[in-house]
């Protein structure tokens, strides 16, 4: 009995924490989508210049540990712009995803075949026009899976801005086993939190994967 | 003045990253404070230009902590900062006429966010070490320190001075005071080799491995060492000042005005028994 | 009448001494060929002659080397032309289909109005069944390209093209890719196409629909036109002796 209390008090406690994981975790994927689709587009429809950044970018954050580039933005950013841990994190997170998004996204628009463009170019498009509206959504759709593990990756990264000072669940797992010195309780409450996210997070995207499945 | 700042920050820090990349330190988090050394008197004007002003215009002072080191902070059961340096620092506050509002991030994080403006001030139960007095202003002390040498509970080994811990395995936590003195005192040294020494996120990761035995000994902060000593079913081997330099002193951007304010109230605190008081309260000795 | 007869004397497309070479290969040596309005040409010929090139050369989605090309009045190989604009005008279908997978047959009718046309979703919603129905498909609108067969995927994608109402329609090898109990439906509806007046350019293997449809064959190789006339005269008294040409 003294087990299920114990139990259930630090869940209350550490369950608060799950607001920020997912708001960072969301900010972080919609960040992320945004520069993946535009580098990777960039990579493979771009000139030579668009496609140099686009490539320097996913190279070299890729390259780097997401934890630095977390510090470093933030240290970038709030010395330009005056934002909270919280979106100076989430953002700084998004950046970071954003170099792996656009690996996934530019594997989705080479396996789109090709004969796709050029059907698009005899009916007129421009070549933005057919990657808007016949490339990109089939893309996206071909991107699904990979873009799902990306998003479970970054659902655990989020712990990582604690380290610009956004309390999320692990941090507060932090606190009750600095209180009590009892990690078990606390990182269990942890672990089920992640575990019921990245269920949630997988299920959801799989409905989508069958609905949005490409028929080929 | 910004703009440069910020510019110089970005070429430090990249610096930082490529030297991260090619000399890879086991188990660091990125050392924030150790780049920004370099770009110190661009950085320090920006965040201490008439800081008590600005904190006064604010109406509130933003205290960066670590608060996973009870009894000097930690969170409690509803959420609340507590422990000795929210106690004291809150006390400050008041004196100040300011609100005071805490903003935990990793022990790593401090001193760049303070040099940042992120936070106004540092109290961490962080000590005075000519290294970081490079970085970041330090009030006078309001606290003396100890260090603790913890083993496991049934340990038969006799540390009667600091260097008896030369050639044991031996932990501490990353960035601590406590850490660099095992690297200045006992690896410089020859006592104990480099791959005995173990760095820990946090404390109490260092104290689980002190209990189940894949380290002899832990040197820390002598206060917190008593209940993680208790909790851990750890015994103290020694308890000495010979391993500290200084005593917990609270940390602020080079140059700041405020310093001297806050230098003043310690002393105040010290001498109307406040700092008794706050001591007695978190029940520290 | 006197409106159709002034038409008539202009050619739709006019290519003039078409050359075009991939690396060293040349594919095309110096092609010229006219197609009056409503005319039925179909490109014969050994495969890897040039004519599906050639085809491509009339939308510009292959840029001839040197020579030029009118699409009616407006020379499109002159610098400076809209290519988009180009091919709004002139209707293609691929050997491969190529529908867009993630749309249903009445959207891969549908998205050239709306986006290119800018038409009003409405107008190009009722335009797209009516091309669907002209196909014979109408009752196939919602499915998925996958859901159809080669003959359906490829009527679906003649309605595409007949959606953007081009000047001109170029097939190139539209039954290649089908089994042959599928040619004759696709065959049909070019059939029907060619009598309600299109204009058409058709690079095909099929003699058969040559000879019913063409109003004039042509026979390349080797990158050249060797012989061009109706039919009749192509397939039951050829002027050339190939053999000696193919030298």
């Amino acid at each position: 009995m003294e087990f299920v209390q114990k139990f259930i008090t630090t869940f209350q406690f550490i369950v608060e924490g799950l607001w920020v994981t997912i708001g960072v975790t969301v900010v972080a994927l919609a960040v992320g989508f945004v520069l993946g689709i535009l580098a990777g587009v960039a990579r493979v429809y771009g000139n030579k210049f668009l496609a140099g950044i686009g490539t320097t970018y996913s190279v070299v954050v890729r390259a780097v540990p997401v934890i630095v580039i977390i510090f470093i933005l933030f240290f970038v950013i709030s010395s330009l712009v005056d934002l909270t841990a919280f979106w100076a994190g989430s953002l700084a997170l998004g950046f970071a995803s954003g170099a792996y998004q656009t690996e996934i996204f530019r594997g989705a628009l080479r396996s789109v075949s090709g004969g796709q463009m050029t059907a698009a170019s005899a009916i007129g498009m421009s070549r933005w026009q057919a990657i808007r509206h016949i490339i990109l959504p089939q893309a996206l759709r071909l991107a699904l899976p990979a873009w799902g593990n990306e998003a479970t990756l970054v659902l655990k990264d989020s712990t990582l801005v604690f380290a610009v000072g956004v309390p999320e669940v692990l941090r507060r797992a932090e606190y009750v086993k600095a209180r009590t010195f009892d990690p078990f309780f606390a990182y269990s409450v942890a672990l089920l939190l992640y575990l019921a996210l990245t269920l949630v997070t997988t299920q959801v995207l799989r409905q989508a994967e069958n609905r949005y499945r490409l028929r080929l | 003045m910004k703009k440069v700042s910020g510019v110089l920050i970005l070429l430090v820090v990249t610096a930082m990253v490529l030297g991260a990349c090619t000399a890879v330190q086991p188990g660091a988090v990125p050392a924030a404070p150790a780049a920004t050394t370099s770009g110190d008197e661009a950085v320090a004007p920006a965040a201490s230009d008439g800081q008590m002003a600005k904190v006064k215009a604010a109406g509130k002072l933003v205290a960066g902590t670590s608060a996973d080191y009870p009894p000097y902070e930690s969170v409690d059961a509803d959420g609340k900062f507590v422990g000795y340096d929210m106690d004291l620092i809150r006390a400050i506050g008041e004196k100040l006429g300011v609100e005071v509002e805490i903003q935990d991030m990793p022990f790593d994080s401090l001193i760049a966010a303070v040099q940042q403006g992120k936070i106004d001030v540092i109290i961490a139960a962080m000590q005075a070490t000519p290294e970081r007095d490079e970085q970041v202003d330090f009030t006078i002390e309001y606290r003396p320190t100890k260090d603790a040498f913890l083993g496991k509970g049934d340990s038969t080994l006799t540390i009667a001075k600091p260097e008896d811990a030369g050639g044991k395995t031996i932990g501490a936590q990353t960035g601590t005071v406590q850490e660099k003195w095992i690297q200045d005192n006992l690896v410089a040294t020859g006592l104990t080799s480099a791959d005995q020494v173990s760095s820990y996120e946090r404390a109490d990761q260092a104290a689980l491995d002190v209990a189940s035995g894949r380290i002899e000994l832990m040197l820390i902060d002598a206060e917190p060492a008593i209940s993680l000593a208790e909790n851990n079913g750890l015994k103290v081997l020694l308890l000495t000042s010979d391993t500290t330099k200084g005593g917990k002193s609270i940390a602020l951007p080079n140059g700041s005005d405020l310093k001297a304010e806050i230098d003043k109230i310690i002393a105040e605190f010290q001498a109307d028994g406040t700092i008794q008081k706050i001591q007695e309260a978190n029940g520290l000795p | 009448m006197t409106n159709s007869e002034a038409a008539k004397t202009q050619p739709i497309v006019r290519l003039e001494d078409i050359y075009k070479a991939f690396g060293v290969t040349e594919v095309l040596k110096g092609v010229s060929l006219s197609l009056m309005p409503q005319e039925v040409v179909v490109l014969v010929g050994p495969s890897g002659t040039g004519k599906s090139t050639l085809l491509r050369c009339v939308n510009l989605l292959s840029r001839p080397d040197k020579g030029r090309i009118w699409l009616e009045e407006l020379e499109i190989t002159a610098p400076g032309v809209n290519e988009d604009k180009v091919r709004q005008r002139v209707g293609m279908v691929f050997q491969e289909f190529n529908l867009f997978t993630h749309l249903t047959a009445l959207e891969n009718v549908m998205i050239g109005m709306t986006k290119v046309l800018k038409m009003d979703k409405r107008a190009a919603h009722a335009k797209a069944l009516e091309e669907l129905e002209r196909v014979g498909l109408a009752n196939r609108a919602d499915h998925y390209p996958a859901q159809l067969s080669g003959g359906q995927k490829q009527r679906v994608a003649i309605a595409r093209a007949l959606g953007m109402d081009p000047h001109v329609m170029l097939f190139d090898e539209p039954t290649s890719a089908l089994d042959p109990e599928l040619t004759g439906e696709v065959l049909a509806v070019m059939q029907k196409l060619a009598f309600e007046g299109m204009t058409m350019m058709v690079v095909s293997h099929e003699m058969g629909f040559a000879r019913e449809v063409a109003d004039r064959v042509v026979f390349m190789e080797g990158g050249y036109i060797v012989e061009a006339g109706p039919p009749e005269q192509m397939f039951d008294h050829p002027q050339v002796d190939r053999t000696r040409v193919s030298q």
